[in-house]
C-alpha cells in the first residue's frame, strides 16, 4: 500500500470504521513508514484532545427556568402574531396603493368611442324613422327640403 | 414512556409530557451547545432557547425523523445562528501557547501531565473555533460529542458520503493549523 492510500484510510481507521483487511494493510505500512506513522500520531493527538473535552452540567433548575420563560412567551405570543401580521400588511398595502395610483395615472377618460349617426340618434332618444317620417308628412316641398338640409347639418361625430 | 408518545401528548398541550421530554434531553442539548461555546452559562442559555423553539415548533413535528434527531437539528441550527451573530470565527491568538507544546520530554510530562492535557485541549479547541463553521460543526459533532456518521448525516441533512469527505477535510485543515504545536514526534497522546 502506498502512502497516498494509507493517508486516505488513516482517518477512517481512527474512527474504527475501516474494514479489517485495510486496517491491517495500514498497520503494516505504518510499521515501515516513519512519515505516515508521525501523521497518524498527529491525528491521534488532535482527536484525543478533542474527545477529552470535559462535560459541564446545565445550570440548576433548568426546567423551572424554562417553564417561566415559556409562560412569558405564551403571553407575548398573541402580540407577536399581531405585530407579524402588521409587518406583513405594510408591503401589501404599499403594492395596492401603487397599483391604484398607476391605474389613475394611466386611465384616459377623454378617449370616447365615436358613434354612428343612428347610434347618436338613439342615444339622444330620437327615433330616426320617426324623424324622417315628419319630413315626408310636410306638404310643402320647399319646407321638406329645408328640413332635410338642416338635419344633415346637425353635429354628429364622424365615423372612422 | 416512548418519545413519540410523549411528543404526541405534548402536541395536545400536555405540559407535563413536555417536561418529561425536556428532562430526557436537557443534558444532551446542553452538552451539544457546550461543545461549541465552551461556556456553561452561554450553553445553558442556548439549551433553553432550543427548548423554547422546540415547544413552539412542536405542532410542526411530523414524525418524519426521530424526535431526538429533530431536536438536535434545531440545536445545530440555533448554534449556527449564534455563532454567526457573535462572529466567533475571528483569528484566535495562540501566542501564549509555545510551539512544540505537545512535544515535551517524558519527565516534564509526568510532572505536569494534567496541566499539559488541559493546555493541549485549549489549543486544539481554540484552533477548532477558528475553522470555517461547517468544519467546526462536523468536528464537534463527531470528535467532541461522538455522533456516528449516520447521526451526523441526519442532523445536518447531508449524505453519509458528504459526512465522510467533510470530516476528512476538516481534520486535514485542523492538523495543518496544529502542526506548529505538535512537535517532531506528533505530539504524543
Amino acid at each position: 500500500m502506498r502512502c497516498r492510500e494509507v493517508r486516505k484510510w488513516l482517518l477512517r481507521s481512527l474512527d474504527g470504521i475501516l474494514d479489517p483487511s485495510r486496517e491491517k494493510a495500514v498497520d503494516d505500512h505504518i510499521k515501515l513508514c516513519s512519515r505516515c506513522r508521525k501523521l497518524r500520531q498527529e491525528y491521534r493527538t488532535i482527536t484525543h484532545s478533542l474527545r477529552r473535552q470535559p462535560d459541564a452540567e446545565p445550570l440548576p433548575h433548568f426546567w423551572e427556568r424554562l417553564q417561566s420563560k415559556l409562560k412569558d412567551r405564551e403571553r407575548q405570543e398573541p402580540e407577536a402574531i399581531w405585530l407579524k401580521w402588521c409587518l406583513r400588511a405594510i408591503p401589501v398595502s404599499l403594492i395596492l396603493i401603487g397599483f391604484f395610483i398607476g391605474a389613475i395615472a394611466f386611465w384616459n377618460p377623454s378617449g370616447e368611442e365615436e358613434m354612428s349617426q343612428p347610434e347618436a340618434l338613439l342615444l339622444r332618444n330620437a327615433n330616426p324613422i320617426a324623424e324622417t317620417k315628419t319630413f315626408f308628412e310636410e306638404e310643402k316641398l320647399e319646407n321638406r327640403n329645408m328640413m332635410i338640409i338642416f338635419t344633415g347639418d346637425e353635429k354628429v361625430p364622424d365615423r372612422r | 414512556m416512548e418519545d413519540n408518545k410523549l411528543v404526541d401528548q405534548a402536541q395536545k398541550g400536555d405540559r407535563e409530557a413536555f417536561e418529561l421530554i425536556v428532562k430526557r434531553y436537557e443534558q444532551k442539548v446542553f452538552h451539544l451547545a457546550y461543545g461549541f461555546v465552551q461556556d456553561r452559562a452561554a450553553a445553558d442559555d442556548l439549551a433553553q432557547e432550543v427548548f423554547i423553539k422546540a415547544y413552539f415548533s412542536l405542532p410542526k413535528f411530523r414524525y418524519e425523523s426521530g424526535f431526538g434527531t429533530w431536536l438536535y437539528r434545531i440545536t445545530v441550527n440555533h448554534i449556527k445562528d449564534f455563532l454567526r451573530k457573535t462572529a466567533r470565527k475571528k483569528e484566535v491568538p495562540l501566542e501564549e501557547f509555545e510551539e512544540g507544546l505537545f512535544a515535551l520530554d517524558d519527565e516534564t510530562r509526568k510532572k505536569e501531565e494534567e496541566q499539559i492535557k488541559e493546555r493541549k485541549r485549549k489549543v486544539v479547541l481554540r484552533v477548532l473555533q477558528a475553522l470555517p463553521q461547517k468544519y467546526q460543526m462536523i468536528l464537534t459533532l463527531r470528535d467532541i460529542r461522538g455522533f456516528s456518521y449516520n447521526e451526523i448525516a441526519d442532523v445536518l441533512k447531508i449524505s453519509p458520503g458528504t459526512v465522510d469527505s467533510r470530516l476528512h477535510r476538516a481534520r486535514k485543515i485542523l492538523r495543518k493549523k496544529m502542526v506548529p504545536y505538535l512537535g517532531a514526534e506528533g505530539g504524543g497522546v
